[in-house]
């Protein structure tokens, strides 16, 4: 139940496709759990940083890297939380982890070498997965260090939410790889013949060639490192006090691609705490009676259709909702209604309501 | 030609066109909509989408009956062909041209630790997009249309050659990463279309994607403002009942009167930020369609904003 993860669980990811609404479910999500426990931090490596937006703060200090903010005792009041309740936010910022890591293994001259290139500097755009590695790396050393008691991670916008599992793979494999001997030609490698060629060279430009020779005799340093590390997130999951909560909303390409991740998260057994609906269209509130006396029968006329036509948006959403709630049985389901008059405040506090029971 | 067709996006649109927008706002469709008006007016018309290695069905060719595109074009309908830009298809094409033998070719992309190192090194995945889809730009189709992938900022296709040249300034890498820029970069003949939500964040998403094309010199088709609420009303009935609604017990707007009035905001908002811009463009509403099978038919249900 995710009632009971709120309590006892202490990660919970936020996964889900684009555009459905994971930060609000993120959010929500923490509220929920401070009202129970004393230490909540809430995650994200949104570069458009609308969790902190969310929670009202400030321009200036989106700038953070890497520190949590603890929310101020008017936010915590405004979210119906008590004012003792311990909430903070924080921004991962892949770039900031990366540093750290690099400063961490390599000594301070070859850390900087590593650091001027190029491909080091354009890298954390251009690597796949990165970006989900160094949110591991870093949920990992959160975690480790115990200064909290739940850790809710808003997971990156991807082209699939799939991506994010894959990643420490992906990482794994590429250092794994030859690669790094194509450009390292003393090693002894059966691959030095793609060197031979010479057309590597030639393919690459001078520079390019250059600055990778530096890049991969650097890094070559922090690879061990990582694959260790790597090793031990594909345990991540298997920590009984680490699960999924899934995010979908009840349009149709969504929903395509909620069932797809459910499936792949069930195939990988990575457990899933629940399965949220995000953005379900309600009933349109409109009571013909109350209106009768107050409008021209037109406009009246107008309401009635207007009605019909969101009615049949709920009625809608509704129906896919239960045809996807048949097709899996025995999961756990949460809909948040779509709102379009709340302020942020106001969501988050009673979305979280909702979790109580 | 009547009012009704001039005023048609479909003679707003350029040779090659790239429909973006974040996830959730309708995109796919939006595409096949416009793919299928292109084709539907006589224009051999290609429209493709960016593989994705997830093995999920795709979107957009379910639209038209299909699991997956090919990575060459395929004829889905009268003048319509689907193709899927795949990144692997890309780096093969590309080392061939250099190399000449395709079987050199086949034993460097045969190799496990190459096959591992392009798909994680970086950039060379999107490099074999881009060169895929310089391919087809090359090609003799009137229309393109490319559905880009809802990742979350637009350091996407169009930027690509910009930070790879950087890197790699000469050989032949260069040589067509620079003619990719061409085609794209060229005002007259390529665009880049926003589409977007009438809800205050994904407007503000919209609109400073705008900006960075701008600054980027990347040309701008228009703002796509999607699933637009049924309203029937004038906009003084529309006053007036928001009134009303407010001095209701409940003091909030109904539901669905709350939906027009984000509506009417993002629209004002979007026409707004077209004023302040320096290059041209419009605002192109499309209604929301309660059923599937009426989005197909949501090209010609836009309409465009008058500024």
């Amino acid at each position: 139940m995710l009632k009971d993860a709120l309590l006892e669980k202490r990660c919970l990811m936020v996964c889900g496709g684009g555009g459905v609404g994971k930060t609000t479910v993120a959010a929500s999500l923490a509220v929920a759990a401070a009202r129970v426990r004393k230490r909540v931090l809430v995650v994200t490596i949104d570069p458009a940083k609308r969790l902190l937006q969310a929670f009202g703060f400030s321009d200036a200090l989106l700038q953070e890297g890497g520190a949590p903010l603890a929310l101020s005792g008017e936010v915590l009041a405004r979210l119906g939380l008590p004012a003792d309740a311990g909430l903070s936010v924080a921004i991962l910022n892949p770039k900031w982890v990366l540093d750290r890591i690099v400063s961490q293994s390599l000594g301070p001259g070859q850390g900087t070498k590593l650091k001027e290139t190029v491909i080091y500097r354009e890298m954390g755009q251009m690597i796949h997965g990165l970006q989900e590695y160094t949110a591991y790396e870093w949920v990992t050393r959160m975690l480790t260090d115990d200064e909290y008691d739940l850790i809710v991670l808003d997971t990156p916008p991807a082209f699939h939410a799939k991506e994010f599992f894959n990643a420490p793979a992906k990482i794994r494999n590429l250092m794994e790889s030859r690669v790094f001997q194509i450009f390292i030609p003393s090693g002894s490698s059966w691959i030095p013949s793609l060197l031979t060629f010479g057309w590597v060279e030639k393919l690459l430009g001078e520079r390019i060639y250059r600055e990778s020779r530096m890049f991969f005799e650097t890094f070559t340093a922090l690879r061990d490192r990582i694959i260790a590390r790597c090793g031990k997130l594909s345990e991540f999951f298997s920590q009984r006090d680490v699960s999924v909560v899934v995010v979908g909303t009840p349009e149709s390409t969504p929903i395509l691609e909620l069932e797809g991740l459910i499936g792949f998260l069930e195939e990988k057994r990575i457990p899933i705490e629940a399965v949220v609906m995000n953005q379900v269209e309600v009933p349109s509130g409109f009571e013909r009676e109350s209106w009768a006396s107050e409008v021209s029968p037109g406009v009246l006329e107008k309401l009635d259709e207007m009605k019909l036509h969101q009615d049949a948006k709920a009625d809608r959403a509704f129906e896919s909702i239960q045809r996807v709630k048949a097709r899996h049985p025995g999961r756990e389901w949460v809909e948040f209604p779509m709102v379009y008059s709340l302020d942020g405040f106001e969501i988050l506090r009673q979305n979280s309501e909702k979790m109580k029971n | 030609m009547d009012n009704a067709t001039s005023n048609s996006i479909i003679h707003d649109l350029r040779r090659i066109n790239l429909i973006s927008g974040k996830g959730g706002v309708g995109r796919t469709t939006l595409a096949a909509a416009l793919a299928r008006a292109s084709a539907a007016e006589g224009k051999k018309t290609l429209l493709l989408e960016i593989e994705d290695d997830s093995g999920w069905d795709s979107a957009l060719a379910k639209s038209f009956g299909r699991k997956h595109f090919q990575i060459e074009p395929e004829l889905l309908e009268k003048n319509l062909y689907g193709i899927s830009l795949s990144a692997v298809v890309g780096q093969e094409r590309f080392l061939q041209s250099f190399l000449r033998l395709k079987s050199l070719t086949d034993l460097v992309m045969g190799n496990q630790g190459v096959k591992w190192f392009l798909e994680g090194a970086p950039a060379f995945k999107e490099m074999g997009v881009f060169f895929h889809l310089l391919l087809q730009m090359r090609s003799d189709f009137d229309t393109l249309i490319l559905d880009l992938p809802a990742t979350g900022h637009f350091v996407g296709l169009a930027r690509l050659p910009e930070l790879l040249l950087k890197m790699i300034p000469f050989g032949p890498i260069a040589e067509r990463l620079r003619e990719g820029q061409k085609f794209l970069y060229d005002r007259a003949n390529s665009a880049v279309w926003i589409v977007t939500l009438p809800q205050p964040l994904p407007v503000s998403e919209a609109i400073e994607l705008r900006t960075v094309l701008q600054n980027e010199s990347l040309p701008f088709g228009g703002f796509i403002l999607n699933r637009a609420p049924f309203n029937p009303f004038t906009e003084q009935e529309e006053e007036l009942l928001e009134g009303l609604s407010r001095k209701s017990p409940a003091g909030k707007l109904l539901v669905d009167l709350e939906r027009i009035r984000r509506f009417r905001e993002s629209r004002v908002r979007l026409k707004d930020a077209l004023v302040a811009g320096t290059d041209r463009g419009a605002v192109w509403i499309a209604p929301e369609s309660l059923r599937p099978d009426q989005e197909l038919l949501l090209s010609r249900k836009l309409k465009k904003v008058e500024c």
